[in-house]
């Protein structure tokens, strides 16, 4: 059996994070909390972190089970079968949204011109690849680029901080108070809600309690990432410039000149974005697929992996008809979905499972 | 139509070479619903192709969950600065 360890996990936790939160959660942070938008993200990395504790005793509860079978264990066959089709399907939006996320940037961004679908057919296309040499490639893969992901982004926030103008983010929470609280709400289920799908490969870990760990540590990590590129943008593009700007990191990005000799190296952020993302979709096409082959009792997750491509680059295709559709749908039906899935599931797991457990001593 | 035939010849490959795997491992049952999802992707796609307008996924889920992502849409729309 396929086995990653602790901190291929941690990685890959990391990179799941950041995937498609890294270029829009500047700007969703300070359209709420305006000059505390870098407070809203803090306190979503508490309340995050509230969140992923409670992933963590899920990880404890799963006992090296695949997460299909862990919820077929606790509804039920014919409950959990109805829950295992409707989570699939929200692994499926998430999959194909990240796709169209990375395909839309890219052609507006960077390869201007070239068709979006262009760009969706080439990632979902390695996607595949990836996902067919299985989890331990990939966790390989992100262990290989996660230094150089970490080293662009440091590079993006070092480099731009001579610009950086402190007035921006004054009056430290003097303003807008329960803007900056509310905004906590989608950013957290960007990131941290997310995470959920991640117990889909924690028992290819090779020991829980890594897996556990890594979930905590890589969540704190991209959280703190988060804020430091959110207040770069704040301190140094303005408030203004960050609410209304896409793509605000790549805004950043543009900014950088060092010495006539360093220009230009908003491509930095597209690498960052690219790797990031690649893992986030890899992750959750396989899942995705491990989920089919789980509930068509299949031999091998590989067998649907093509025609899931296939079906994951149509619905990045109908996904959303445009980019100023984007938060619409992350705060209306994804919102619903993520909570629905990444909340009240895991909170129906934990107490029907505590409730199992204290009827098992009971007897 | 052009778009069509370079999909179909790929599709081809990757159905060629997935069956030539399931036919060695004789997976029987992996085979059939291998080829049932194929043929819904390739017709589905083909379809878009054609230029059939399908529904936009956001369309869809905004219309299944309006009753609760509408008033939250605009809840947290309200405390959004712009």
């Amino acid at each position: 059996m396929e086995k990653i360890d602790g901190k291929q996990f941690t990685i890959l936790v990391i990179m799941n994070t950041l995937g498609a939160s890294i270029i829009f959660i500047p700007s969703i942070a300070t359209g709420f909390g305006k000059e505390n938008g870098w407070l809203t993200v803090l306190f979503s990395i508490a309340f995050g972190m509230l969140i992923v504790s409670m992933y963590s005793v899920i990880i404890k509860q799963q006992a090296e089970r695949d997460i299909f079978c862990f919820i077929e264990d606790t509804f039920g066959k014919w409950f959990g079968v109805i829950i295992i089709i409707l989570f699939n399907g929200y692994l499926f939006t998430n999959a194909s949204a990240n796709l169209w996320a990375i395909g839309d940037f890219m052609s507006l961004q960077i390869l201007m011109g070239t068709p979006e679908q262009a760009i969706e057919l080439i990632i979902i296309g390695t996607a595949l690849i990836a996902i067919r040499h299985g989890i331990e490639v990939i966790g390989r893969t992100a262990e290989v680029f996660f230094p150089f992901t970490m080293l662009s982004t440091s590079l993006l926030t070092l480099l731009v901080m001579e610009e950086a103008n402190w007035q921006n983010i004054q009056p430290v929470f003097q303003l807008n108070r329960l803007d900056t609280f509310v905004g906590t709400i989608p950013i957290i289920v960007i990131t941290f809600l997310e995470l959920f799908i991640l117990l889909g490969i924690t028992h290819k870990v090779n020991r829980p309690k890594s897996a556990q760990k890594g979930l905590l540590l890589g969540g704190f990590i991209s959280g703190m990432l988060l804020l430091v590129i959110t207040t770069a943008c704040i301190v140094v593009l303005g408030l203004k410039a960050t609410t209304h700007y896409t793509y605000p990191i790549y805004a950043l990005g543009q900014r950088i000149s060092l010495f006539n000799f360093l220009e230009r190296v908003e491509i930095l952020v597209a690498f960052i974005w690219f790797f990031t993302i690649f893992f986030k979709i890899s992750i959750t096409f396989y899942i995705l697929s491990n989920g089919m082959s789980y509930l068509l009792k299949l031999k091998n997750h590989k067998t649907l992996s093509i025609p899931l491509a296939l079906l994951l680059f149509l619905g990045s295709a109908i996904l959303i008809p445009t980019t100023f559709n984007v938060f619409t749908f992350i705060y209306g039906p994804y919102l619903v979905f993520s909570v629905l899935f990444t909340i009240i599931l895991p909170i129906c797991i934990l107490l029907i499972n505590s409730v199992k457990s204290k009827q098992q001593k009971g007897s | 139509m052009l778009n069509a035939i370079l999909f179909w010849s790929i599709s081809s490959i990757f159905f060629y070479k997935e069956g030539k795997r399931l036919w060695k491992l004789k997976a029987k049952k992996d085979m059939i619903i291998f080829t049932i999802f194929m043929c819904f992707a390739v017709t589905i796609i083909t379809l878009h192709l054609f230029g059939v307008q399908f529904p936009y996924l956001i369309h869809v889920l905004d219309f299944i969950t309006k009753p609760i992502s509408e008033p939250l849409r605009q809840w947290l729309n309200s405390f959004h600065h712009t």
